[in-house]
């Protein structure tokens, strides 16, 4: 029955190059396309919910690095979203900051947070850390309304705080994008903002990974004692990892307030925000990055559907459901899963080390011809 | 800096880092008493005594559900992150076994049939203990069908699983009976005059009536655990998993009779809570993160433990944010910052915590 894949590819060989040049393009297509579909078909509405499903992404990817990548069950990240957000409107609101200046400001202070947070991860593990964490996601809803220190004024204390200037496309924008100035149709622009900010965050942590740091983190997770033997700095990469996943997360934050233009501390606790983004990153595939966008998909639609029949308790019961069912039947997750269908479908075969023989036969095989491959759209 | 070390583990003093730290947070707990010190000789001895009686008013509820907690950490070294909407949900049916129609004007659909509460006329505590029977059948049927077919060590899936539960239970409550607060009927006598006056402050008998339940709950522990083959079992089984299961000690059976036991204190837990909190599907969310702290500060493997920390958290929690509270009511609402704080102390200095047995990682 079992036939093998029925595509092979050389990896480096033009086809293979075709193909995967070719997928980012029909990708970046899809993705610019998108918006205008769904505000044709559905309206403005809709592009919202698909903003919110890009950072909802970022925020996921930040758990992931943690829980995925270096294995500490670290649940508070709605925390870091929090912070991105609070500090985003407060700066905005109470300095006059232009957007672009708080992103910046926004990563780098979700990165000390983070680094400092990641000090008691160096100790505690396992359960307890995950114990922990929780206890923190609920926390910090009661401390941003803390009426001491300036920070209720900051935040907007329990009513939450609404920015003072949503963010509003340039002309040389609105006529590149086919929208105009009213409030409504800053949807798409704030689109195109997401995305590039989502796509540069999925790229710089992709790279990460893929480079010594992020094989380290790996390592670490594998096997901790094994990666310190092999000189690996355990507390320098926990630290790191906990650093920069905080800091995907204050710039999810700052998208948050891009889209919404409001931060309330309730949308930042435990249950509102830290169990959705886990179920998104259990729903995609923990450790891996395609995972994220995945899971915050699911996790915004399904959110907003059962919402809009009334049942918003039930999307509760469902991430419940999701969450046994998916740890039961499919541990890797939709992306998991669909690597496991790819590879019924086509096989990239990886390419032979410089100089190696490739196959039994004496006589080797010409190389891969360095041509540059026409995308197969 | 390696993570495991065969054999002795560094002590406190060795190192400058710990050293530094625990400065760090005494000279801020100093600080702290300083800070409230007027607030504390300015409100007297009686203002102090209600704190006080407060204070173990609180406790006892933690400490019987952290008792839950530790008996499934004893177990299967996992933390049941469901152990509060377990409770919630056995109170809902202790609820609706015991309160009559006429009380409670509650009628709710389940399906096809419509049901209304008390339609089952049974006393209050008659209905809690029916609660505490299916709490532990609920329980079992979990460990059975949820936890048992996974590696306890392998932390992510059972974090999951239980975090699925809490979403589940949470979300059914609320559908099924709404997110309205209700009066819950208290076991012990709730008339204003029912206290016993210590020096001017009030010891009411529901507190006196908690302790006492508490208790008897240590006594059944005890029995069940030194005097049943069941809990000798259960001892083996959290000692040694494999060797039990060498010797013949059938762990699945064990373990499921752990968390049906965890269930069922939990139950007791929550209908001990219910007449001061109201009874309601997010009753026990933030119950839950202060009875962690008390576990953790008991160490999360030690029964007494838990109870000498539920006694800890509840003291700190109505002196502490009390006084502070009393300084500057902006404070009041930092309660749950206060029990964070302290998983954090504890987890970073003594894992163990007060009664635990600290673990060695062998390489």
């Amino acid at each position: 029955m079992n036939s093998g894949p029925m595509f092979t590819f050389q990896q480096g060989s033009s086809s293979h190059r075709g193909f995967v040049i070719g997928s980012w393009v029909l990708f970046a297509i899809g993705a610019v396309l998108l918006p205008y579909v769904l505000w044709e078909v559905f309206g403005l509405f809709q592009v919202g919910r698909l903003n919110r499903a890009l950072y909802f992404a970022v925020a996921i990817l930040g758990v992931n690095l943690v829980v995925g990548y270096s294995g500490l069950i670290a649940l508070g990240h709605s925390a870091f979203v929090g912070i991105g957000a609070f500090l985003t409107i407060w700066l905005i609101n109470d300095f006059g900051w232009d957007y672009w200046m708080t992103i910046p400001v926004a990563i780098a202070i979700g990165f000390l947070v983070g680094v400092l947070l990641g000090v008691p991860a160096l100790r505690i593990k396992g359960l307890y850390l995950a114990l922990l964490t929780i206890a923190f996601a609920a926390v910090f809803p009661s401390l941003m309304k803390l009426d001491k220190f300036g920070i209720a004024d900051a935040t907007g204390g329990a009513n939450g705080r609404n920015i003072d200037e949503i963010l509003v496309a340039p002309s040389w924008a609105q006529s590149l994008l086919g929208i105009d100035d009213t409030a409504e149709q800053q949807e798409i622009y704030q689109y195109f903002v997401i995305l590039i900010l989502t796509v540069l965050a999925f790229w710089a942590t992709r790279n990460l990974l893929r480079s010594r740091p992020g094989r380290a983190i790996i390592a670490i997770r594998d096997n901790e004692t094994g990666a310190a033997v092999s000189g690996v700095n355990l507390p320098l990469y926990k630290t790191l990892t906990f650093g920069v996943s905080a800091a995907l997360g204050a710039l999810a934050g700052v998208m948050w307030v891009m889209n919404i233009g409001f931060a309330g501390e309730q949308d930042f606790g435990f249950a509102p925000l830290a169990v959705p983004l886990l179920v998104g990153l259990v729903i995609g595939g923990v450790a891996t990055i395609e995972g994220a966008v995945v899971g915050a998909f699911v996790v915004v639609f399904v959110r907003e559907y059962t919402k809009s029949f009334g049942l918003d308790i039930l999307s509760e019961s469902l991430f419940g459901l999701i969450l046994i069912a998916v740890t039961f039947f499919a541990p890797g997750g939709v992306v998991g899963f669909a690597k496991q269908m790819k590879g019924r479908i086509m096989r990239t075969i990886p390419r032979p080390p410089e100089g190696a023989v490739v196959g039994r036969a004496a006589s080797p095989e010409p190389p891969a011809e360095e041509v540059v491959p026409e995308p197969a759209v | 800096m390696t993570t495991a070390q065969v054999g002795s583990r560094p002590s406190w003093m060795d190192n400058p880092a710990r050293l530094i730290t625990g400065g760090i947070f005494g000279v801020i707990g100093l600080a702290l008493f300083i800070y409230i010190l007027p607030e504390i000789i300015d409100g007297g001895v009686q203002l102090f005594l209600q704190r006080l009686f407060d204070g173990l008013d609180n406790g006892a509820v933690y400490a019987v559900v952290a008792v839950a907690l530790v008996l499934i950490f004893k177990a299967t070294t996992l933390i049941n992150f469901a152990q509060g909407e377990l409770a919630m949900f056995g109170t809902f049916i202790a609820y609706l076994l015991a309160v009559t129609p006429e009380d409670s004007a509650l009628s709710y659909t389940l399906g096809w049939a419509e049901f209304s509460a008390g339609f089952l006329p049974l006393g209050l505590m008659a209905a809690i203990a029916v609660a505490m029977a299916i709490s532990a059948a609920m329980g079992a049927a979990i460990e059975r069908m949820l936890i048992r077919p996974f590696d306890p060590t392998d932390h992510l899936p059972v974090v999951l699983i239980t975090l699925g539960l809490f979403l589940i239970l949470n979300s059914v409550a609320g559908y099924l009976w709404n997110f309205n607060p209700r009066a819950f009927p208290s076991v012990f006598p709730t008339d204003s005059d029912a206290f016993v006056g210590i020096g001017g402050a009030r010891l009411r008998y529901s507190v006196i009536g908690t302790w006492a339940v508490l208790g008897a709950m240590g006594l059944t522990l005890w029995f069940i655990l030194s005097k049943t083959k069941i809990g000798l079992a259960f001892r083996a089984v959290s000692s040694n998993t494999e060797s039990s299961r060498l010797v013949g000690v059938r762990v699945g059976r064990t373990l499921m009779f752990g968390w049906a036991l965890a269930a069922a204190f939990g139950t007791l837990g929550g209908a001990m809570v219910a007449p001061k909190l109201f009874i309601q599907p997010n009753m026990m969310a933030t119950l839950l993160i202060f009875s962690f702290a008390a576990a953790t500060i008991g160490g999360l493997d030690s029964l007494q433990g838990a109870v000498v920390g539920g006694i800890a958290i509840g003291l700190i929690q109505s002196l502490l944010v009390g006084y502070l509270g009393d300084r500057d009511t902006a404070f009041n609402v930092l309660s749950l910052a206060v029990a964070f704080v302290v998983i954090l102390i504890v987890l970073w200095f003594k894992p163990s915590g007060l009664f635990g047995t600290s673990r060695v990682e062998r390489v």
